[in-house]
This record gives C-alpha cells, sequence and structure tokens, in this order.
C-alpha cells in the first residue's frame, strides 16, 4: 500500500531558527498517525508545509505520492484539514461557514447536511459560530475538514480546549473514521495519552527532528526493558549489581530498578544475586510507559543539545 | 474561470451581516442626508442661474471625493481584509484545491464591486434628494429633466479614478493583519490629499485623483482617469500575485 504522506529531508528555518530539520515521514494509508510532540517543537510548522501553505526550504512533502507544491489542487482534493483552532467566521452560521468551504471545494449541497449529522451539529448549524463553545467551533472545525469525505485528515492539535467529554466524542469520531471511510488520520498533538487512545502509528518530534517513527508498540519495544527487584539487604545488592555494570537504581525501601542494555536481564540478575547470597523477595518486568518513553526520547535529545 | 466563480459567491456569503456592507449602504445615506441639511437651511440657491441639479452635483463632489469616499476606501478595504485576519480565514481557504489567484482575485473583485456600488447608489439618493426638495420647494430649480446621466457619470469617473487607491488598499489590507496599519494608511493618504497644492503633486498623488476628475484644467482629468485605471489594474495584479503566492505563517 503507497502512504498516505512522504517526506523527504523537509526542513523549513526562519532566520537562524531551524523549526523542521530534515524531515523524513512516512505516514501508511488507511492508519491514524499521532504526530506528537512537545509545544514549540515544529508540528504545525511541518503540518503547515504538508497543506502547502508554507514553503519548504529544502525537501519536499509527498502526499498520495504526488509533491503539494507542483500537484496542490489535485492533492488538496483529497485532504480535510484544520490547522490550530479552528477557523471560522464569526460573523456567519455554522451551516454559512460550510457552505463556503462546500462552493469553493464545488461539492453537493447534502454534503453540508451529511457532516453536520456526523459531528452533531445539527441543531446548532443556525447559530452564528460566534456564539459557540470552544468545543462546538472544534466540532464545526472538523465538519469542515470532513467535507468532501476527504481521503485524508490532517488536523492539528484537534482535541484542543475540550471538556472530557468533548474529547471522548472527537476520539471515537477519529478512531472509528478509518474502519468507515478508509481515511488516514494524520494528527498532531502534545498529549501523548490523547495519541496513545486514537493512533496505531506515531511520530514523535522534538526541536524539529524526528525521533521515532513506528508503531505504538514498536515505540514501547524499542525503549530498553526494565526489572524491579525486592531483595533483603539493598545497599550489598546495588554494589554487586554496579560492579557487574548493569544500570540500577535505588527507588524505595528494599527495591532497585535494573534497566538492561538490550534484551532480557531477569534471569541473570536473579542468578546472580541469589549466588552471591541476597535475599531476593519479588522480581518482576516492568513495562515502560508511552510517557516515560516520551519523556526519554524528549528529554534526552534536549539533554544531548544542550551538552553540544 | 470556475474556481473564481466559486471563490466570487463564497466572498459574497463572508460579506453578510459585515460592517463593510453596512458603510457601503449607509455611508451615501450619510452624504444625502447632509445635503437635505444644508438645502432645509437655505432660502434660495447660493448661485443665481444655476439649476437645483447643478448645485447639488458641485456641492456633493468635492466633500465626496476628496473626503468621504477615500476614507470609506480605506475602512472598507480593512473591514473586508479582518474578515480572513480575525478568523484565521487563509489558513482554511487556502488549504483547499481552490486556485489561490482565484480567491485573492475575487476579495479583489469584491473589493472593487462594493466600491462601485456605493457610488452608484449615491446616484441614486442623490436624485432622490433632488425630486423631493423639488416637492417641498419647488423655487430650488429641481424640475426639469433629472440629469441622472451627469450623475451617473461623475459616479463612474470617481470609482475609476480610484482605482489606483482601491487596489492599493486593498493589497496592505490583506497582507498585514493590523488593521490600523491599512486604515492609518488610508486615513493619511486622505488627509494629505485633501492638503491644496499646485503643480505635479496636485496631478499625480493617487489620493487626487478622484477629485481630479472634476478639475476643469485641461488634460488633468484625462490624465487622473488614466492614472487611477492603468494603476488599479497594475496593482491589482501584482497585489493577487503578491497575496496567492505568499507564506501562511
Amino acid at each position: 500500500m503507497s502512504p498516505a504522506i512522504t517526506t523527504n529531508q523537509l526542513t523549513r528555518t526562519f532566520g537562524e531558527v531551524r523549526a523542521v530539520d530534515k524531515l523524513d515521514l512516512r505516514v501508511p494509508e488507511g492508519c491514524v498517525y499521532g504526530f506528537l510532540g512537545p509545544n514549540g517543537s515544529g508540528k504545525t510548522t511541518t503540518v503547515r508545509m504538508l497543506l502547502g501553505l508554507l514553503r519548504p526550504t529544502e525537501g519536499r512533502a509527498c502526499l498520495f505520492d504526488r509533491d503539494i507544491r507542483s500537484h496542490r489542487a489535485d492533492v488538496l482534493g483529497r485532504v480535510g484539514s484544520m490547522v490550530e483552532s479552528p477557523s471560522l467566521y464569526g460573523h456567519l452560521t455554522g451551516r454559512e461557514n460550510l457552505e463556503i468551504n462546500r462552493r469553493l471545494r464545488q461539492l453537493p449541497r447534502p454534503t453540508i447536511d451529511r457532516v453536520l449529522d456526523l459531528t452533531d451539529m445539527t441543531k446548532d448549524a443556525h447559530r452564528p459560530t460566534k456564539q459557540y463553545s470552544l468545543g462546538m467551533k472544534q466540532r464545526l472545525g472538523l465538519a469542515l475538514a470532513l467535507l468532501g469525505e476527504p481521503d485524508l485528515l490532517i488536523l492539528d492539535e484537534p482535541t484542543n480546549g475540550l471538556d472530557p467529554a468533548g474529547i471522548r466524542e472527537i476520539r471515537e469520531l477519529l478512531r472509528n473514521l478509518p474502519v468507515r471511510t478508509g481515511a488516514t488520520v494524520f494528527l498532531s498533538s502534545h498529549l501523548l495519552g490523547e495519541v496513545q487512545q486514537i493512533a496505531d502509528h506515531v511520530g514523535i518530534i522534538h526541536n524539529g527532528r524526528l525521533l521515532f517513527e513506528g508503531s505504538l508498540r514498536e515505540l514501547q519495544q524499542a525503549h530498553q526493558p526494565q526489572v524491579e527487584i525486592e531483595v533483603g539487604d539493598v545497599d550489598r545488592a546495588l554494589a554487586i549489581l554496579q560492579e557487574a555494570d548493569w544500570s540500577v537504581a535505588k527507588t524505595n525501601g528494599h527495591f532497585l530498578i535494573v534497566t538492561a542494555e538490550q534484551g532480557d536481564c531477569a534471569p541473570q540478575v536473579s542468578r546472580m544475586l541469589v549466588e552471591r547470597g541476597i535475599d531476593l523477595y519479588q522480581l518482576r518486568r516492568v513495562e515502560p510507559s508511552l510517557e516515560a518513553v516520551f519523556l526519554g526520547l524528549t528529554g534526552s535529545a534536549g539533554n544531548e543539545e544542550r551538552a553540544a | 474561470m470556475r474556481d473564481f466563480l466559486n471563490a466570487f459567491l463564497a466572498e459574497r456569503m463572508k460579506l453578510k451581516r459585515t460592517l463593510a456592507l453596512w458603510l457601503v449602504l449607509l455611508t451615501p445615506l450619510l452624504v444625502a442626508g447632509i445635503q437635505l441639511m444644508i438645502l432645509a437651511n437655505m432660502d434660495k440657491l447660493p448661485w443665481e442661474g444655476v439649476s437645483g441639479w447643478v448645485w447639488l452635483q458641485r456641492s456633493v463632489g468635492p466633500i465626496w471625493s476628496l473626503f468621504v469616499f477615500p476614507m470609506l476606501i480605506a475602512v472598507v478595504t480593512a473591514l473586508h481584509g479582518a474578515v480572513e485576519h480575525t478568523s484565521g480565514g487563509w489558513r482554511r481557504i487556502f488549504a483547499l484545491p481552490t486556485s489561490r489567484p482565484a480567491i485573492c482575485l475575487a476579495k479583489l473583485g469584491w473589493a472593487h464591486v462594493l466600491l462601485l456600488l456605493t457610488n452608484l447608489w449615491l446616484v441614486l439618493l442623490l436624485v432622490g434628494v433632488g425630486l423631493l426638495w423639488h416637492q417641498l420647494k419647488p423655487s430650488f430649480g429641481f424640475a426639469g429633466i433629472i440629469p441622472s446621466g451627469s450623475f451617473l457619470l461623475m459616479a463612474v469617473k470617481f470609482y475609476l479614478a480610484a482605482g489606483f487607491v482601491i487596489s492599493f488598499q486593498y493589497w496592505l489590507a490583506n497582507r498585514s493583519a493590523s488593521f490600523a496599519l491599512a486604515l492609518g494608511i488610508g486615513i493619511g493618504g486622505t488627509f494629505v490629499g485633501m492638503v491644496q497644492a499646485t503643480g505635479w503633486y496636485q496631478k499625480l498623488f493617487p489620493w487626487k485623483y478622484m477629485i481630479n476628475t472634476q478639475a476643469a484644467i485641461e488634460g488633468v482629468p484625462e490624465l487622473a482617469l488614466a492614472l487611477g485605471i492603468s494603476g488599479g489594474i497594475v496593482l491589482g495584479a501584482l497585489s493577487v500575485w503578491d497575496l496567492a503566492r505568499r507564506d501562511i505563517t
């Protein structure tokens, strides 16, 4: 299957600042792709380049294997988008806002009712959007993006400012979209928990650079496995393991965390401690949380840069 | 062409309930109302042997072309541009498959349509003022054939001579998100244009083109029209080219 989005060495600088730095993305068709990164990491700049709103300084962005710059109209005809907050004309009603996009996209009239229904906005469609709550604006923004049944949805922080119920609604809608329509969803967010619940693929960006790309499972597996142990004599166990070049950290009470360089270290750790006469009460493998992985990746990238 | 027509219709919808549209309708009403007030304060026309229609044209022409219309151009284009800037509309419409130049041309088209309409509306209202005053005070010389052609020609000339200023103000208003910048330059241009001067400045300063269409000096009205129209077309084309290719940051 051809990818919905590919970028090749995509770079954008603003003066001296490299907002996006040699980004190589590959978003498989039909997936929900979470584009994760802290605030200011280059997510929105990337999204703008994907939509042709911003010219890359170097490299190129392709949607459906076609360069966005040279095939703008063809490519954008298959894309629905929402960049940052929803762009709504406050003096117009929800329906009028949709009518503008419908005309510009040259779509049939019934498409408006379909997206209003899909986003549960039918009953408020006659009201000026300046009267809308943030959640309603977000839902109408999504309705605008869904107009014309796009093959690819590019959404920048789609759950920003929503209450928990609103977040759940949007999450369900986005999660089901590939199943219902076959569309690919590319959503950028700084909230790992949010992406974790919707996406099956993730890309992690920090300071404009892509630190990881793959499935959520791959992300978890890429992290070094850890073993938590409870021992009788913590200080002696710590010394033994450190002597054997293990990376060990004391947590609380009689617990230690051992991080393996690679593979599973549980058998070796237990054997070593028992052979040296340490009472081993408990041993369990620790699956690192995605949050730890995310913070580990973005944190260590930041540290490396500071050291350089 | 299809993209342009769709963009033009979409732009029409965006103008609904906007202050820009209201100003286009209300400003000529205000000017016509002022003329009625002036007439109400006079016992007879100040000029002997001049019909009421000629007086009306000479009374409105300078106020409109030198002050009200240039200010209206600045305000209407600034408000029209603000529709996109305040809503983040550029990133929405430029992420659609519609041709960018078609969108920008449709916007420029509406700026021109609005400002032409306000001139035509003024003509209608002035005719209304004359007819009303003829009923109230027949001695004011509003009898006879209504010189609607002359009024219409004056209004169309004002609009055509304003082409340069309209395109320039449109460019400013859509290029910069600052409402104050476009409005400030428009107000500045209007006031500088009101300064009495002679020589090349009188003929070439764009905010003077509108009143120059009524000048009695040979060649000046023609020059004002030529500069207004050609400048409007060149600046209009440049503005569409520039606005369509810029980055949306």
